[in-house]
């Protein structure tokens, strides 16, 4: 596997583990009730989504200290201090989608998040506080390695019989995150990485979407 | 023991599972402690789960970065 770029490396370990989540995936866009279950889901990619940011200041703030002692803070850094502002407000777009469905945004920030969502940010601030910020790109490449199909979440906004600005945030997503993943992918293939980096991250990732799974498995339960 | 024999005894990988050259030589490319999560987590890394022979109509969660 030497021969392989760091970023195929990392994707290559996601694809072969994430198909359990592909299959909540399916299950919840072609549930029969989507329609119910919709508001649902989006609370819970709410609960996610709004650590995305949180999480890359806490990594930039240990690549800062970690900057002239580890070979990877630099880059990191610069990859964190570009993606912050590039994904700041986009936990608003998902509480918008709410508001357009009916739903109070107050309401929405007052809802306890569930646990399977905290537990899913808070094993990257572990990783991140406590072994190395690299962990927390095994997390990104899985949130941003299959952006949401355009054409498909408009034409499934149309089937259940809702404004498709209800899926703003998957519309918006589904444009912006090709241009994300090919970035952190350049970002991996720039970064001097050892075996011990690509274990840390090939972890996260699993963790990543063990956890994102049970967050799906939830929203359609 | 080989990363797959020891993925398919913790229950991971099915036992009929047929892996691919390539996917099999990612998993072989694992180090036992990656090997370690995915039991751990209770992956399943069988053909019909793994999303390069996925059928599904969408395969983004739509939880998003």
């Amino acid at each position: 596997m030497n021969n392989v770029s760091h970023s195929r490396r990392l994707r290559d370990k996601i694809r072969i583990a994430r198909g359990e989540l592909d299959a909540v995936a399916n299950t919840l866009w072609s549930h029969p009730r989507l329609r119910e279950i919709y508001p649902e889901f989006l609370f819970r990619n709410h609960s996610v989504i709004r650590s995305s940011v949180p999480l890359m200041k806490t990594a930039a703030e240990r690549c800062d200290k970690m900057l002239g002692t580890d070979p990877l803070a630099d880059g990191l850094l610069a990859y964190f201090r570009k993606h912050i502002p590039e994904e700041t407000g986009h936990d608003d777009w998902v509480l918008d989608d709410l508001e357009t469905l009916g739903y109070r945004r107050e309401d929405v920030l007052k809802r306890l998040p569930p646990p399977s969502a905290a537990a899913l940010a808070g094993a990257q601030y572990y990783w991140i506080r406590h072994v190395h910020p690299v962990a927390l790109l095994g997390f990104i490449a899985v949130l941003e390695g299959t952006p949401p199909d355009v054409a498909f979440f408009e034409s499934t906004a149309d089937r259940i019989g809702v404004p498709r600005r209800a899926f703003s945030n998957l519309l918006l997503h589904g444009k912006l995150d090709p241009q994300h993943r090919d970035d952190l992918d350049r970002t991996l293939d720039s970064l001097p990485l050892t075996e011990s980096h690509h274990e840390l991250m090939g972890i996260s990732a699993f963790q990543t979407i063990n956890l994102l799974t049970q967050v799906g498995r939830e929203a359609v339960q | 023991m080989s990363n797959i024999a020891t993925l398919t005894q913790a229950g991971i990988i099915g036992p009929t599972a047929k892996l691919s050259p390539a996917d099999q030589q990612i998993i072989e490319s694992l180090t036992p402690t990656e090997v370690q999560a995915l039991i751990s987590i209770r992956a399943k890394l069988t053909p019909e789960f793994m999303s390069n022979n996925f059928s599904g109509t969408q395969s983004s969660l739509g939880i998003v970065f």
